[in-house]
């Protein structure tokens, strides 16, 4: 059987927030749809550690695109989700699917 | 509406600890960020995100790129550690402190170093230590001749210091009242000097080591 890639939620939110974001996805705005979607600040450090390990996995790439004056004049970082990276999301939603089926939310103690 | 700049130290502490790709973008976000959070913030509040982003991300970063000064950081420490532990069990560490024994063989030692190498050669040989990334062989070299200078001149110094407290005592032998604390405050002099030329053998050989990768087509 081949193994699987499975991500963990983290991952699965960046690699999302990635998606929704297309060609616009860089540190700000992936860390702004954290916070306004699922309310989750994360610092800018552990973000770009979660997409340095991500890129490192060959789920994501990343191009330096142009400088602004409101950075400082320092480049933006952009990311973009490779197809290995839509696989391992694909999967990991597969999984959790199959995993929920027949589950009935009162077993977790949610009331119907 | 004025605008006010990210604090400046949070940003140094930024640019130390971030790994070099990730300086830029990452500095670049934050600055966006924090220009973008003074519209409907006060700048006492944007000061604070600022902190706490630079806080939290030295956090991730630290163990990342300053390992080396941390691993080196640890091994004095260590070495500081047993070497009061040894104290105490001789009789308690306050018998081995004396400031003067310190003074006769660091600082003369420090003004060598300097004397035959230059004041930006010893800034450079500590930055190499500390931040654990040489980028020469060049720089290799002139690092752990300063380090090689620093800890024989001391060793040297402290030899010769206890000699001359040697030769005080010589002439005082009839007064054997003089001769216990004076022995004492010779032998420490050497004990000292033997301390610092342990540890700048240990930061020479740990520059040897950062420098093992490099090729002498860098110099």
């Amino acid at each position: 059987m081949a193994k699987s890639r499975f991500l963990g939620e983290f991952e699965q939110f960046v690699l999302l927030a990635i998606l929704r974001l297309g060609e616009q996805a860089y540190g700000t705005t992936i860390r702004q749809i954290l916070l306004d979607v699922i309310q989750r600040d994360v610092s800018i450090g552990a973000l770009y550690t979660t997409l340095t390990r991500l890129e490192d996995k060959g789920l994501i790439r990343s191009a330096m695109g142009e400088a602004t004056a409101e950075r400082g004049g320092r480049a933006k970082k952009y990311f973009e989700i490779t197809a290995e990276g839509k696989r391992a999301l694909q999967e990991t939603r597969q999984s959790l699917d199959a995993m929920w089926r027949d589950v009935k939310l009162s077993f977790v103690g949610v009331k119907q | 509406m004025n605008k006010c700049s990210p604090p400046r130290i949070a940003e140094a502490l930024l640019e130390k600890v971030l790994p070099a790709d990730l300086k830029e973008p990452l500095l670049g976000d934050l600055e966006e960020e924090f220009q973008q959070i003074q519209f409907n913030q006060s700048k006492q509040a944007c000061q604070i995100w600022y902190w706490r982003q630079a806080l939290l991300t030295s956090f991730h970063y630290f163990n990342q790129t300053q390992k080396a000064l941390i691993m080196f950081a640890f091994s004095v420490l260590f070495f500081v550690a047993l070497t009061i532990f040894a104290m105490e069990l001789s009789g308690g560490a306050s018998m081995f402190f004396d400031v003067p024994s310190l003074i006769l063989t660091l600082p003369p030692a420090l003004v060598f170093t300097l004397a035959v190498s230059t004041p930006g050669n010893v800034k450079q040989a500590f930055s190499c230590l500390f931040s654990g990334h040489v980028d020469s062989l060049r720089q290799v070299k002139s690092s752990v001749m300063v380090f090689d200078v620093l800890g024989t001149s001391c060793l040297w110094l402290g030899a010769l210091m206890t000699l001359l407290g040697w030769v005080a005592m010589g002439s005082h032998i009839e007064d054997v009242a003089i001769i216990g604390p004076a022995f004492a405050v010779s032998i420490l002099t050497l004990l000292y000097a033997m301390g610092v030329k342990l540890v700048c053998y240990v930061a020479a050989q740990r520059i040897n080591y950062l420098g093992q990768g490099l090729s002498p087509n860098l110099d």
